[in-house]
């Protein structure tokens, strides 16, 4: 009872936060493309959607909700001094960063999902045909691993740090965009890869590198094995810190 | 029996010292923990809650150790010093959310939630209202509320007298009184002597992260007023009301500063401030400021550390 309403409380709490406008607003952004491109449609409407998946949900909107969710899960709380009233309940530390963060996936993955859903449906009245949308569960699936990972990541950053968003931008921007789509063996060591891996062979996304991609299975493992491990550590840093 | 043990306990911020080998048994009933800003009570108040950690020394709430401990955390309730509360949501939803963190179904934290804010004073209508538009005093109301919603066998309010109207006030310190009665044990931090007067008899002074003096509120009392009071007012005619207040008993001495100004010393504070509003009605003075530099209690500490 107590673990499902921390996850409610936390979704709500940051459903209800000033930033979901603006971020709601931001993932419809992509609609905006779509629509522009019916009236002009100079590629299909997969090579478009693709490139649009790739570099604005997956690589900006992906990463934008996950950094601002998932570094004030505790961070926020802590500096609003709002903490006093969640860390003194009756469950443990570890239980608490725990639920906070998977009361963070559902909500940023609700605000992708709509117009995710917006954009393909539009390609498919335009194209008269439901080519689109029979990829929409895959497109979500990608979506899903993204906000696991990265929420994780970004969760254990607000705890390990009074001062993350800095750190979490240039992680999100020069790490995970830049470094994963340079020429060599450095994109193995971005989530990115693994992500966009998954988006190659579940959605048929291009792919950018001439190293082959990971199967769906192994980035899938990669992904969670990553996740088990910024858990791991932001649990351990959460059960430790003070408070203040 | 024992309610709070600290034992040699100090806790550093960097190079700052909140708390410097702090010493004190709390036994049962309400106490106060009294010093002024900054003396360490909020310090000593976040270890035992197991907000912080502390840097040396032991504690133990209840009987147990307060870092992490989420079953010490079901028999205490903590009332925090600031006014910060979740704006998107209502005294309601809020309280509810919090019960129901304690393991209670909905239909319970519901039925705890309305008990405990009809406790506070809190009505119905205000409680579906965003708490974004609260005042000062309702923000209290709720912040006690949820201190005392899962029953505490302890319960922990910092500051929780400050800010409030008259009425709040009065109606936090039945409530303290009132959980007195039922076993509940308290324990009150404040900046103000007079305040935890009100409440209890057994209070910790605290001063520079110490304890200063700890036990019975009369002969800590009596200490303290040995010590001349010192009240500054602000008047429309010093020299007349000087003049006056000099044939009180309970006045040491008076100094005009100017015209408008006059410092009065005191060895019967209460006494003083009694007889005061009853002089200034009486002949009609106005008065626009009265302010005491010892009210802080900096002084009253100084003087007891001191000696």
């Amino acid at each position: 009872m107590k673990e499902i309403e921390i996850i409610k409380f936390t979704a709500k709490q940051l459903f209800f936060s000033r930033r979901t406008v603006v971020l709601i607003a931001l993932s419809f952004f992509p609609i905006i493309i779509i629509g522009a491109w019916m009236y002009r449609p100079d590629d299909s409407p997969s090579e478009l959607f693709s490139g649009v998946f790739i570099a604005i949900f997956l690589q900006f909107i992906l990463l934008i909700i996950s950094l601002l969710y998932g570094t004030s899960l505790i961070n926020s709380e802590i500096a609003n001094k709002t903490i006093s009233y969640l860390s003194t309940r009756s469950l443990r530390r570890e239980e608490l960063f725990m639920y906070r963060y998977t009361g963070s996936i559902p909500v940023g993955f609700l605000i992708v999902a709509a117009p995710i859903a917006v954009c393909l449906a539009l390609l498919d009245i335009h194209t008269g045909s439901l080519d689109m949308l029979k990829h929409l569960a895959d497109y979500y699936v990608i979506i899903f691993f993204g906000f696991v990972v990265y929420n994780a990541f970004f969760a254990f950053l607000g705890v390990a740090m009074k001062r993350p968003l800095m750190v979490g931008l240039l992680f999100a921007f020069f790490w995970e965009i830049l470094l994963a789509n340079l020429p060599g063996k450095i994109p193995y060591m971005t989530l990115m890869f693994y992500l966009r891996s998954m988006s190659h062979y579940m959605a048929d996304t291009p792919w950018p590198h001439q190293m082959e991609p990971f199967s769906t299975a192994m980035s899938a493992l990669v992904i969670l094995s990553a996740t088990a491990i910024f858990l791991l550590l932001g649990t351990l840093i959460f059960r430790n810190k003070n408070l203040i | 029996m024992s309610i709070i043990s600290a034992d040699g306990l100090s806790r550093w911020y960097g190079e700052v010292i909140g708390l410097n080998q702090f010493t004190v048994d709390i036994g049962e009933g309400i106490t106060g923990i009294v010093g002024p800003n900054g003396a360490g009570k909020t310090t000593f108040i976040r270890i035992i809650t197991g907000m912080i950690r502390q840097s040396k020394g032991s504690v133990e709430v209840l009987g147990e150790k307060p870092w992490n401990n989420p079953s010490l955390n079901a028999k205490v309730g903590y009332c925090p010093e600031h006014e910060m509360l979740y704006p998107w949501m209502n005294a309601k939803e809020f309280l509810i959310a919090m019960a129901k963190m304690h393991g209670y179904s909905r239909s319970e934290s519901e039925k705890r939630a309305y008990e405990s804010l009809e406790t506070v004073g809190f009505s119905r209508k205000d409680a579906e209202r965003k708490i974004g538009g609260y005042s000062k005093g309702m923000r209290q109301k709720v912040k006690i509320a949820q201190s005392i919603l899962h029953e505490p066998e302890l319960l922990i309010l910092d500051e929780s007298l400050a800010g409030t109207d008259p009425i709040g006030r009065k109606t936090i310190i039945e409530l303290i009184r009132k959980m007195a009665k039922n076993g509940i044990h308290s324990l009150v931090s404040s900046h103000v002597l007079y305040e935890v007067e009100k409440l209890t008899e057994q209070v910790v002074l605290v001063n520079d992260g110490r304890t200063v003096a700890a036990g019975d509120i009369h002969e800590i009392r009596k200490l303290i007023d040995k010590h001349p009071h010192t009240v500054n007012i602000t008047v429309n005619n010093a020299r007349k009301l000087g003049m006056e207040l000099m044939k009180k008993e309970s006045i040491v001495s008076v100094s005009i500063i100017d015209e408008n100004h006059l410092s009065v010393k005191t060895h019967e504070p209460e006494v003083f401030y009694k007889t005061l509003p009853e002089i200034i009605v009486k002949k009609k003075y106005e008065v626009s400021e009265i302010f005491s530099p010892d009210d802080n209690l900096q002084a009253i500490f100084r003087y007891l550390v001191k000696k």
